[in-house]
């Protein structure tokens, strides 16, 4: 392992070898019993409830839509239909999406009409009573279907589309966003490789399923000033979007965030606060609640993942990969804006953990009659590595030699160039030692002898990670010293269950060297006064946060420092903090409290000298650029985070039933600041993966109407499933040098190299080889009694 | 709209409610005892577990008009007069809460198999899971929290 700590560069390179550590989170006591409050909790007098009548049509017009008969309804405040609020566009990155359909319907779920009343079983009967007639259109679900020519299209005149920056669109098709990365020359290198792989892999859509649906609650002063809760990952995002939606200054918009039951991603850019704002902007001065049901929650908010890859290796016979052909095809559903980055991350990271030197790269963002999809827990990573990591195995297959070998010749290492084109230092963390540690767990891991029921197989992934973000996505925190020497802390992130606010309590705690007990930190936040965060995102607010904390807490310690310069009558420079206390170097014994001088040190005549602390602190990655359009290369990715997952599982010969006994994450997390958090959230990641791998897949009729929206049909893990399975987690601590006591992403990581670590595993079991996700027990069964054993 | 008498945390309410709500709307909406979750409405995801005369019930699942003289118990009624409950205490203790929506859920589960048996099985504490969803745990804490309570 490696130690840099003289990189670090916060608080003049101290480095913290021990953040004070709490004995819980912060909010566990809330939660377990049932006060801590979530959006779909709070009411207030006199509020209206929000039902949406929704297309059950994957891609149909619109021809009329009769509200009379719901009119009638006694209790009903205002139908709003899309011709009420036609002139409304959601533009976050494209401006393809309105808050209700007006002319046309592109997915099921998409609504068409709300009821406003006051009570929500008068909206719901009210919304059945509206009466639309449709007219079905032919419906495309799969990405590459939808770049045929023949395709249906979704999108008929994307040029008149507005656009915040540049995206890549071919109009008259069904492709709205393009990203390409050109590295080295692929040339004749097919011709000469020893061998040539090639595969296409498919991850399939799957649902977030938060087990809190998305929930939200809007009050309108007057047209122009609006006051919204909503369970979203990113207040200050969704208040952008809304003030550029309704051409309002953000300032009369404020949004706020408390608890969050599971966000994952899902809960991040916008989903349904457009539409609340929209419609409740009919009835101002009256609170409007929406909450969604559960299946409305899979059809009407964001869906996610959804990726076919396809690879083209050129590999030397040792193993040494020498050029890779990339494509691939994203089914983004029916609006474009909150996967655009995903296709990009996606492409970035297509790569995997290796060095390739002559790359080609074509990820396609493409239009189908599928919910939007969003954002999910390692954002475009676990597709790439879904299909790269089964084709490095499938490699080593071909050559006959062990896929460990083939994994460690083509590791990134120091020195290395990656596909943005940056130089991967010693401080990027430790792949390899991840790499070996994975190995050598599932080495130790004895597996019982092949029964006549069970066979076990091991596999492994390596990975990293990157997070996609503007290249102005700041994180800011506040800081304020209270008469009794407390702090008041406030940072930018929302609690969704990561800890992110016991996580910054302590780092604040570490750079004051406070006692954890006198920092008391903000929980939720409100646009209006909390301080500002791009969003709380791809694995960022620990390091982005935790950065801006650290900002502030130097800001602090030198207006404590000044304050008792006053006093002393000194320069600032005489002064030195430590241990909470204050005192001159040249006589160690000439000391002041924080307390004292907290808020200005007052002279027994009543006289101030100095003045309250307080700071603000702030962080944006540095350097941060756009891909360049030709290449697709650049600075775009402020930090990686490497690793290497592990799987041990049985497979039952007669059902196909899939047991999985270990699941192994080795991460370089540069420092964790909260070891019981940090593995909690990679357990939690591991087993969300887990889901995608095994039983989650949402399912289409071919008119685009979606199939399994539900908890009995759309299977998660469950309690029972992982009963037996054995959780291990190692962490490695190579210091990121931009990082809160060289601390770096880790939230979403569990999540990106389990897929391709079961697929792996299955086929060390039963060298059978799967390419789609998930691998059901029947997919796995059919495969087992199929003969040959290279098969789809 | 029918009258309904019921218990619930010890207390007694004579309430009116409409005959298609739901135990956990009444709970939610009349009582304001907002610790039971929905997360489905349909009985799939257990964040709305209440003991219903002792028995743990998808409150989602029962009508309010069912519950009439019935004994209703929810997360807000599980703690001892000094404030914690044992049941509580095991999953901050294994940090067995994350988004903690699914929580109040689990640990009515908890309580009500506890108040079965002092000493389960594994089985008796899969078959109590049963279930039970929690997105973002990954389970495995939630398990060493019940385990710490039996042993
Ligand atoms: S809300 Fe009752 S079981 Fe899900
Ligand atoms: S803690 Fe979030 S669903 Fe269980």
């Amino acid at each position: 392992m490696h130690k840099i700590v003289e990189s670090l560069n916060y608080l003049g390179g101290k480095n913290m070898a021990t953040i004070p550590q709490p004995s819980e989170r912060l909010d566990a006591r809330k939660k377990t019993s049932g006060k801590a409050k979530f959006v779909a909790d709070l009411t207030f007098p006199g509020m209206l409830h929000a039902v949406i009548l929704r297309s059950p049509h994957g891609h149909a017009l619109i021809n009329s839509i009769d509200i009379s008969e719901a009119k009638k309804i006694s209790g009903i405040e205002a139908i709003i239909t899309g011709k009420d609020v036609a002139d409304l566009v959601i533009n976050i990155d494209i401006g393809d999406q309105q808050p209700i359909a007006v002319d046309k319907v592109r997915f099921m779920g998409e609504p068409v009409a709300a009821v406003l009343a006051d009570d929500k079983w008068k909206a719901a009967e009210a919304v059945d009573l509206i009466k639309v007639e449709y007219e079905i259109l032919p419906a495309v679900t799969d990405a590459r279907e939808a770049m045929k020519e023949d395709s249906p299209i979704l999108h008929e005149k994307q040029e008149d589309y507005k656009r915040h920056g540049e995206t890549n669109f071919t109009a008259g098709t069904n492709v709205f966003s393009h990203y390409k990365l050109r590295k080295g020359k692929l040339e004749d290198i097919f011709e000469k490789a020893d061998l040539v792989l090639e595969n296409s892999f498919v991850y399939p859509h799957r649902s977030h399923t938060q087990i809190e649906p998305h929930g939200a609650i809007a009050f309108w002063t007057n047209e122009s000033e609006m006051e919204m809760y909503s369970s979203t990952q990113s207040p200050f995002f969704v208040r952008t979007c809304l003030a550029d939606m309704f051409a309002i200054d953000p300032a009369n918009i404020i949004v706020k965030a408390g608890y969050l039951g599971g966000g994952f991603g899902g809960k991040s850019d916008v989903t349904i606060e457009p539409l609340l704002a929209a419609i409740s902007r009919f009835v101002p001065g009256k609170y409007v609640k929406l909450t969604l049901g559960r299946e409305e929650a899979f059809t009407g908010s964001v869906i996610a993942r959804g990726a076919a890859v396809e690879l083209k290796t050129a590999v030397s016979k040792e193993g040494k990969i020498l050029g890779e052909k990339v494509k691939i095809y994203f089914n983004s559903g029916a609006y474009g804006s909150c996967s655009l980055h995903i296709v990009t991350a996606a492409g970035h990271n297509s790569s995997g953990p290796y060095e390739i030197d002559n790359m080609e790269v074509d990820a396609y963002g493409v239009y189908t009659n599928n919910p939007p999809v969003g954002a999910f827990r390692g954002y475009g990573h676990p597709e790439v590595h879904w299909a790269k990591e089964r084709q490095i195995n499938l490699i080593a297959k071909e050559l006959g030699i062990d896929p460990l070998k083939v994994r460690k010749i083509n590791l990134l290492k120091p020195g290395s160039i990656n596909a943005l084109g940056q130089e991967i230092e010693l401080e990027n963390g430790d792949l390899a030692g991840c790499v070996d540690k994975v190995a050598e767990r599932l080495g130790e891991i004895e597996l019982p002898a092949e029964t006549d029921n069970l066979v076990y197989g091991k596999g492994m992934a390596a990975m990293m990670k990157s997070p996609v973000m503007a290249t102005n996505s700041a994180a800011s925190a506040t800081l304020r010293f209270n008469e009794s020497g407390s702090v008041d802390l406030a940072v930018s992130g929302v609690e969704m269950g990561q800890g992110t606010k016991t996580a910054m309590r302590q780092v604040a705690a570490g750079g004051l060297e406070l006692p954890l007990e006198r920092i008391k930190i903000k929980e939720d936040i409100s646009t209006d006064n909390s301080p500002y965060g791009w969003q709380t995102i791809g694995s960022t607010t620990s390091w982005k946060g935790g950065m801006a904390v650290l900002d502030a807490v130097q800001k602090a310690i030198d207006q404590l420092k000044a304050n008792a310069a006053a006093v002393f009558d000194v320069a600032v420079t005489e002064v030195e903090y430590a241990d909470n206390k204050l005192y001159l170097s040249s006589d160690p014994d000439k000391i002041l409290t924080t307390e004292e001088v907290c808020f200005g040190y007052m002279r027994g005549n009543g006289y101030l000298l100095g003045q309250p602390v307080q700071a603000y602190g702030t962080y944006v990655p540095p350097e941060l650029t756009h891909p360049d359009p030709e290449t697709g290369q650049g600075n775009c990715a402020a930090e990686w985070t490497f690793g290497a997952q592990g799987v041990v599982l049985s497979i039952n010969k007669n059902t196909g039933e899939i047991t999985v006994h270990n699941l192994i994450t080795a991460l370089d997390a540069g420092k964790v600041i909260n070891p019981v958090l940090a593995r909690n959230q990679l357990v939690g990641a591991m087993v969300q993966e887990l889901g995608g791998a095994l039983t989650e897949e949402l399912v289409y009729a071919e008119d685009g109407k979606m199939r399994n929206n539900n908890f009995t049909d759309f299977k998660i893990p469950t309690p029972e499933d992982v009963a037996e399975t054995k959780m291990e987690v190692y962490f490695f601590e190579t210091p990121e040098p931009i990082g809160p006591f060289g601390a770096r992403g880790i939230a979403e990581h569990g999540t990106v190299g389990i897929a391709a670590a079961v697929g792996n595993a299955i086929s060390d079991a039963l060298n059978i080889e799967i390419f789609n996700l998930p691998i059901y027990n029947e997919k796995v069964f059919m495969e087992m009694t199929k003969a040959g054993d290279l098969v789809v | 709209m029918q009258e309904i008498n019921i218990t619930v945390n010890s207390k007694e309410y004579t309430l009116t409610v409409p005959p298609y709500m739901s135990l956990l709307e009444m709970l939610r909406e009349k009582l304001n005892l907002t610790g039971s979750k929905e997360g489905c409405g349909n009985g799939e995801c257990g964040a709305c577990t209440v003991l219903f005369d002792g028995e743990p019930v998808r409150s989602c699942l029962v009508l309010a008009v069912e519950a009439d003289k019935s004994e209703v118990t929810t997360i807000e009624g599980l703690s001892n007069p000094d404030g914690t409950n044992p049941i509580q205490e095991a999953f901050i203790a294994e940090d067995a809460v994350q988004c903690g929506y699914c929580t109040p859920g689990f640990v009515m589960a908890v309580q009500a198999l506890l108040n079965r048996t002092s000493e389960p099985t594994d089985e008796d504490i899969k078959e109590a899971l049963g279930g039970h969803l929690c997105r973002c745990t990954g389970y495995e804490a939630i398990y060493r929290a019940i385990k710490k309570l039996v042993k």
